[in-house]
């Protein structure tokens, strides 16, 4: 009756895949994933009938082509890999050892595999377990079990076969021993499957190329890397796949300072696939480094349109090539790294503001970043798949960049509101004081106190220009104040408990606390000359020096208004002083600005009239008050 | 303390699963008038307006969840191993999508939902929600949790989602307190989305939980608030809360590192509660002097300020914006409420829960009060097993209601007044805590004083039903087994006893209890005696006998009507249980008795002995001496015998008989004739009977045996037996071999034969007939058993027997005629010649073949 039993289920096996294969060709649209999901259904339901029984050596290779057929389908109806189906082979394996030795012990799969088959096996079971063993290699190569895989395939090799030599590199030694892996041939084979082994293999062969060129990549080892992803580039893949190896293959290039091939590269990767979106990503930064400003904001426009375009499913169909697992199932972006992700549109949206900004483009710089703003409170946000690694900034900066911009473009109504948004949201974190340990590291509360001081400080700022600027001098000053008063409120300490480090944890905000309370100072000092108070000015004016001697064109306005006070000695002299100090002041409020946001540009630039002009007349005036002293 | 019960009414019961509700079991979800319910493989539609079901969608497996989209007025379900469904309305209320079938009986439509309305097709989904048009679905895979987003506005013409937006995973710690959470899915992890409140808005939604600004901004960061991100809290079964915000920004918990690798990133933990999740919820808990009643003021949209964490093992957490003097601080308090709990909802400042016994509610403290008291305080309704609960947005005058679904899958609106609450809240004074007390007191007493006597009545009824259960079980193993094996057997002797001065006859009755049960009191042993005439009944209690025991009970052969003995008695002998015994109160007060007197006992009938005078013999140790003095019997014989006996002795010198008593003594050698009766029996049937192997005895001795087995001692082989019967009269009685010639003159059959010989014809007839039927049983037992007759002569059989009628007849017409005549003369000749008839009769007599 056994034979009985397997013509049966021989012919089921049969019906089940035929009808599959006579359905459609490709595996994307969801009623045919409905349809994996039937077959899948009743190639478990067949295969659960065969191991009903016990395993014989002519139900064998039926049962493995079975369950070859059921866990490929079920990966493709579900379009990830299941840790069962590890267990599935695994059962199957161990009843493959039942039959030749029983008592056979609780094996991890690998084990199982070599004793399988190291224990020989008959003829006609050789395609099925080539077959199954090539699906146990995919899975592990999901897991990036790369050393289980070559032990397994390299025991499927014959003796003779050129991989056993040991003069292989050993990055390559997986894919060689996947090259010399010969199938046998499946034409006597009566059961159906629904992939073929060679297609099989060289997907293995593939996503095991691919997936160690990621991981030399990530590990540094650029060489290796791109001989590897050049090799996978080279065999079997869809389209989609051979556009993320060239974005990596990019990458690659671009880390070995060649930056016109890893052009290229993405370039070729967008034409393949213009949904690889990361290839357009990194060439704008890859601008933004070169300095190539106009570049780098059209390929950021290219890169927002395709980002916000519905992404049309239709499309990839076409492209993909038709088998059940193809390298992406195996290649999972669990695995891919940085190099092809791509952002998201608000970050994406973001670096365009940024670039206009830093670049002084201040029209489009603000409407890029009212866009942004738009974009953050809506909300339908489109997220993308992978968290972005590059360093993205906080929001409140975002905000005060905005209003910077703003500023920059004369809409002071606008950066007003908007750093009110800002103040709104700080007030609460803002505690009465703040101490800062400058030697030991703070928690993070601590920290984020200290931000919100800062961004709250650096709004007032803001605001306080904008006053000032509208002609509302008053307000203007309020405003200063306040940023004063909040900016008064930390202390940088030392505990003196780790003296032997040479990092100040904070030294940066502590500059930039210096660098505010500086502008605020002398913001405030120009809003007291502009209501006419030219002592509490020249007061001001001081108290910015004291904190911050290289804030530009301090000095010389110091000099001014005394000067404009009658007091002309002290003028001359400070301009003496001041011109021996000039340029290692200058070298000090160099090193400064290189650490400074952004969004402090209007404050740290000229607010006075032109510098030159001024230097010059004083350069005059101070002839003529040494003129007047030799006298 | 218990306070008022809240009004319930049961709304609907639906159909559960058998061995009640499964852990994922039953949600209740309220909408605008309807509920939605899913238990087991349903869910359940049901108006509340109505009070009638609406509908029902039956879905393959079991659902684990259902989700209301507020906005759209979708339905999601998460079916287990296989994925989410997805139910749609038109304006109408139809289905969009035509079902696999539907059936309609009694009014509600019954839906047969299929793999078409399913639109995330993922086996390893455990829970889900839907928030902001982002589907948040949880698995489980392998060790870790991954959470997995899914925007629900662009899902394909085909309604199925396609992959997931972002991806993340936090793996599993498992605590001590926990118990194996990989394996199958006990709790299903909790998910509450939280968003910022913004003034503006004045929808209220009751699904919708929103934070006020600075509980928000201090929790999650600055960031989100600034971005408006709605955040997603996340409990786990293992107690990790994990929190992750919907839009993607930075804040300054999560780390990137340039070096990342995984794209899962690190959830930033929350809390750890150290127990499975059971609710997450945001609330209201500060109430600020300008609104002393929460509930009238419904048309702000009230803002949370205080998140909840509550665990399956009581432990709360509540999380509170700190003091905003030290800027951005927030507060974890933990309390302890009574475990195990269930499921919960809080509304206003309390918190309701129900644990398996009972719902109870708690206030949740003040954010700015002190931390003394870490164990709440709380009203308990006493309301059990209550499974799933819901609140209904509240109606007017703060009436609360709430749904909830009990763990036999009925539904139950509960109504709490809310003048009940804020009494709750008032403080009592020392003298009106004092007088509460003690009413509580007497409410105590009174309600003990009923509970008592019930309860002593309770345990009457419980004894009683043990007692008639032994009853029962032991007339039913009476009953059934009849025969030799039966569990309460009798066995009857008779006894010569000496009462008064006089010998009497007793019998002794051995009661056998080879029952597993105990006879205890309540069964009595009912002896009836009957003879021919007359009958009586004795009634002894049977007093605690145990298994394998044995009683003995003695009564007296004499009946009181007659004083003399007639052979044979029968005895029967029955257990007779009185059911009063089982109803002890109608000793008290015998007109509340259950049972009335006359048909109230259970009679169980045992054995039949019949005692016949052969048992009865007193036997003369020794032939030749007289008969012991204590052998004479307690009547006298003759009147003139007993006036003989006592006139002579008064001139006798004491301790010398008198002559005359040794004449009277010595009477039956001066009576003139001595009858003598005789039955003969063929031996062959004595040897059947009595032979054993091993004899050398001769038959006669085994027959004296036989017969008189009662009085003589084995060692002995008489002859010949002088005795005496009960009423005194003396006989002999001998055994010897003969052999028959009457009835085969030419084959004589050897045969035994038994002689009475007594001076007395009373004596003489009882004996002969008493000897007639014991050997009347072994002849018929050997028929029985088919013993060989020997040859007879039919002739001698035929004289015999016309010789016998004519003296039959003969006998007759002399009795006819001694009833007519009464002639002194006729009788005294009648008499002789039936005495002569009666002579020949029994001598040679009788021959049993």
């Amino acid at each position: 009756m056994a034979g009985d039993c397997l013509t049966l289920w021989l012919e089921e096996n049969n019906v089940i895949v035929s009808q599959w294969q006579g359905s459609t060709s490709c595996a994307n649209t969801p009623t045919d994933k409905q349809k994996l999901q039937l077959c899948h259904a009743d190639l478990y339901r067949l295969l659960q009938k065969i191991q009903g029984l016990p395993a014989s050596p002519r139900s064998l290779p039926l049962e493995m082509s079975v369950l070859f057929n059921a866990v490929i389908c079920h990966i493709s109806a579900t379009g990830r890999i299941h840790g069962e189906h590890n267990n599935h082979i695994a059962e199957a394996l161990v009843r493959v050892l039942a039959v030749g030795s029983p008592g056979v012990t609780e094996q991890s799969s690998a084990e199982l595999w070599q004793r399988v088959l190291r224990g020989g096996y008959a003829p006609d079971m050789a395609a099925p377990l080539h077959r199954v063993a090539g699906l146990q290699g995919a899975l592990w190569l999901a897991e990036e079990k790369l050393q289980e895989v070559h032990d397994l395939i390299s025991s499927l090799l014959h003796p003779e076969d050129p991989a056993c030599s040991t003069h292989i590199r050993a990055e390559e030694k997986l894919l060689a021993v996947l090259r010399a892996w010969r199938v046998p041939s499946e034409s006597g084979e009566r059961a159906l499957v629904v992939q073929p082994v060679q297609q099989l293999r060289d997907v293995l062969y593939t996503s095991a190329a691919f997936l160690q060129g990621i991981r030399a990549m990530e590990a540094s080892q650029l060489p290796s890397a791109i001989d590897l992803l050049r090799e996978a580039a080279e065999s079997l893949c869809s389209s989609r796949v051979l556009a993320q190896m060239y974005t990596c293959l990019g990458f690659c290039f671009q880390k070995l300072e060649k930056p016109q091939t890893a052009l290229q590269y993405w370039k070729q990767a967008l034409q393949l696939d213009f949904r690889c979106l990361a290839a357009l990503h990194h060439s704008a930064a890859l601008y933004r480094a070169m300095g190539n400003v106009e570049a780098e904001l059209e390929a950021l426009s290219l890169l927002y349109k395709a980002l916000l375009s519905p992404q049309p499913e239709a499309a990839s169909s076409s492209t993909q090539a038709c088998f059940l697992i193809g390298t992406e199932l195996i290649v999972k972006a669990p695995s891919l790294t940085c190099a092809v992700r791509s952002p998201s549109p608000w970050k994406v949206k973001y670096l365009t503001a940024r670039s206009c900004l830093a670049s002084k483009r201040g029209e489009e710089a603000a409407e890029h970043y009212l866009d942004l703003l738009a974009l953050l409170q809506d909300e339908a946000h489109q997220e993308d798949l992978l968290p972005n690694p590059d360093p993205a900034p906080r929001i409140p900066e975002v905000f005060l960049e905005a209003a910077a911009s703003l500023v920059l473009e004369k809409r002071w109504q606008d950066a007003m509101t908007v750093c009110e948004e800002v103040l709104g949201r700080t007030a609460e974190l803002i505690p009465g004081s703040l101490s800062v340990d400058r030697t030991q590291g703070s928690p993070a509360g601590i920290a984020e106190q200290l931000n919100c001081i800062l961004w709250a400080s650096a709004a007032h700022l803001h605001q306080g220009l904008s006053q000032g600027l509208l002609g509302d001098h008053k307000e203007a000053v309020t405003e200063y104040t306040k940023c004063i008063n909040l900016l008064v409120k930390v202390q940088f300490t030392n505990t003196g408990a780790g003296e032997e480090m040479e990092t100040d944890w904070h030294s940066t905000e502590e500059a930039m606390l210096c660098v505010l309370k500086a502008a605020a100072f002398l913001g405030r000092g120009r809003q007291f000359l502009a209501l006419g108070k030219q002592k509490e000015s020249l007061v001001n004016v001081q108290l910015g020096l004291q904190v911050s001697p290289a804030f530009p064109g301090a000095a010389l306005t110091r000099v001014g208004l005394l000067r404009t006070l009658g007091r002309r000695t002290e003028a001359a002299s400070y301009l003496q002083r001041y011109r021996g100090e000039r340029e290692s002041l200058a070298e000090q409020w160099g090193a400064l600005k290189r650490d400074l946001p952004l969004y402090l540009d209007p404050h740290i630039g000229d607010p006075f009239p032109a510098h030159d002009s001024l230097t010059g007349e004083l350069d005059e005036s101070a002839e003529e008050m040494e003129s007047e002293a030799a006298v | 303390m218990a306070c008022a019960m809240p009004s319930v009414q049961y709304l609907a019961g639906f159909h559960c699963p058998a061995g009640g509700l499964a852990a994922h079991g039953a949600q209740l979800i309220p909408w605008k008038g309807n509920v939605y319910v899913s238990i087991g493989k349903s869910v359940y539609e049901y108006s509340m307006e109505k009070k009638c079901m609406l509908a029902v969608y039956e879905f393959a497996t079991e659902i684990w969840c259902i989700e209301l989209d507020t906005k759209t007025q979708q339905l999601y379900i998460l079916c287990g191993q296989s994925g989410i469904y997805l139910l749609q309305w038109d304006e109408k209320g139809r289905l969009l999508k035509e079902p696999m079938s539907a059936t309609s009986t009694g009014g509600v439509n019954i839906f047969f939902i299929g793999v078409e309305f399913c639109c995330l097709l993922d086996p390893s989904i455990c829970y889900f929600t839907v928030c902001h048009e982002v589907l948040v679905a949880v698995s489980m895979n392998q060790n870790k949790w991954e959470i997995r987003l899914f925007n629900i506005r662009s899902s394909d013409h085909k309604g199925n989602y396609p992959s997931a937006i972002r991806e993340m995973e936090i793996s599993v710690k498992p605590t001590p307190g926990c118990r194996d959470i990989c394996k199958g899915n006990s709790l299903p992890p909790v998910l509450l989305c939280v968003s910022l409140w913004k003034k503006e808005e004045l929808a209220v939604d009751f699904h919708e939980f929103t934070i006020e600004p600075s509980l928000f901004t201090f929790l999650f960061g600055i960031d989100l608030a600034m971005v408006n991100s709605p955040v997603v809290i996340c409990g786990f079964p293992d107690g990790q809360v994990v929190f992750f915000p919907l839009k993607t920004v930075p804040s300054p918990k999560s780390d990137f590192t340039d070096n990342q690798t995984k794209s899962s990133t690190r959830l930033p933990l929350l809390y750890n509660l150290e127990q499975p999740v059971v609710f997450l919820g945001a609330t209201k808990a500060q109430i600020s002097d300008g609104e002393n009643n929460p509930w009238t003021n419904s048309s702000n949209k009230l803002f949370c300020d205080c998140i909840l964490l509550l665990g399956q093992g009581g432990l709360m957490v509540t999380i509170t914006a700190g003091n905003k003097a030290e800027g951005g601080t927030y507060e974890f308090r933990e309390y302890h409420l009574k475990a195990p709990v269930k499921s919960a909802f809080c509304s206003g400042p309390n918190l309701y829960y129900s644990t398996c016994s009972d719902i109870q509610c708690v206030v949740i403290p003040q954010p700015g009060a002190d931390l003394q008291n870490r164990i709440l305080s709380y009203s308990s309704y006493n309301i059990p097993m209550i499974r799933a609960m819901s609140p209904i947005s509240c109606c007017s005058e703060g009436d609360k209601e709430f749904l909830a679904l009990s763990d036999k899958g009925k539904l139950m609106l509960f109504i709490l007044k809310q003048s009940e609450d804020t009494a709750q809240r008032a403080r009592l004074s020392c003298s009106q805590a004092g007088q509460r007390i003690k009413e509580l007191l007497s409410q105590i007493a009174s309600v003990s004083e009923r509970a008592s006597p019930l309860k002593s009545l309770i345990e009457q009824r419980n004894h009683s039903l043990l007692n008639l259960n032994k009853v029962v079980a032991i007339s039913q193993a009476v009953l059934t087994s009849r025969g030799a094996n039966m569990p309460v057997r009798c066995k009857v002797k008779p006894l010569w006893t000496r009462r008064l001065q006089q010998d009497c006859l007793v019998a002794s009755c051995i009661l056998e209890n080879k029952t597993d049960f105990i006879l205890e009191s309540g069964w009595n042993l009912c002896i009836h005696l009957s003879t021919e005439g007359s009958g009586t009944s004795y009634s002894f209690s049977v007093m605690n006998l145990q298994p394998e025991e044995n009683m003995e009970f003695i009564f007296p052969l004499v009946t009181e009507e007659s004083e003399h003995l007639e052979f044979p008695i029968k005895i029967t002998f029955a257990l007779v249980y009185s059911l009063q015994e089982l109803d002890k109160s109608s000793f008290q007060d015998p007109q509340s008795s259950l049972f009335s007197h006359t048909q109230s006992s259970i009679c169980l009938p045992l054995q039949e002995h019949i005692i016949d005078i052969l048992q009865c013999l007193r036997l003369k140790p020794h032939t030749g001496q007289p008969f012991p003095t204590t052998f004479h019997c307690m009547s006298p014989l003759d009147p003139v015998e007993a006036f003989l006996r006592s006139s002579g002795g008064a001139e006798c010198k004491p301790g010398q008989p008198s002559a005359i008593s040794k004449a009277i003594c010595n009477a039956e050698s001066n009576y003139a004739v001595t009858l003598v009766a005789s039955v003969r029996v063929a031996s062959v049937i004595l040897h059947r009977a009595l032979k054993k192997e091993d004899s050398d005895t001769s038959l006669c001795s085994l027959l004296f045996h036989w017969l008189l087995s009662a009085e003589l001692p084995l060692s002995q082989n008489p002859v010949e037996v002088h005795g005496m019967t009960p009423n005194g009269r003396e006989f002999r009685l001998r055994v010897g071999e003969v052999s028959a010639y009457d009835l085969s003159p030419a084959n004589p059959i050897p045969a035994t034969e038994v002689q009475i010989i007594s001076p007395h014809l009373d004596a003489l007839a009882c004996l002969h007939l008493a000897v007639i039927r014991r050997l009347q049983i072994l002849a018929e037992k050997c028929n029985q058993d088919g013993c060989i007759s020997p040859e007879i002569n039919l002739d001698s059989i035929q004289k015999q027997v016309i010789a016998r009628e004519s003296l039959l007849k003969e006998v007759k017409s002399l009795l006819d005629n001694l009833c007519v005549r009464k002639d002194l003369s006729f009788e005294s000749s009648a008499k002789k010649r039936l005495l002569c008839l009666y002579k020949e009769l029994r001598d040679p007599g009788l021959l049993l073949l």
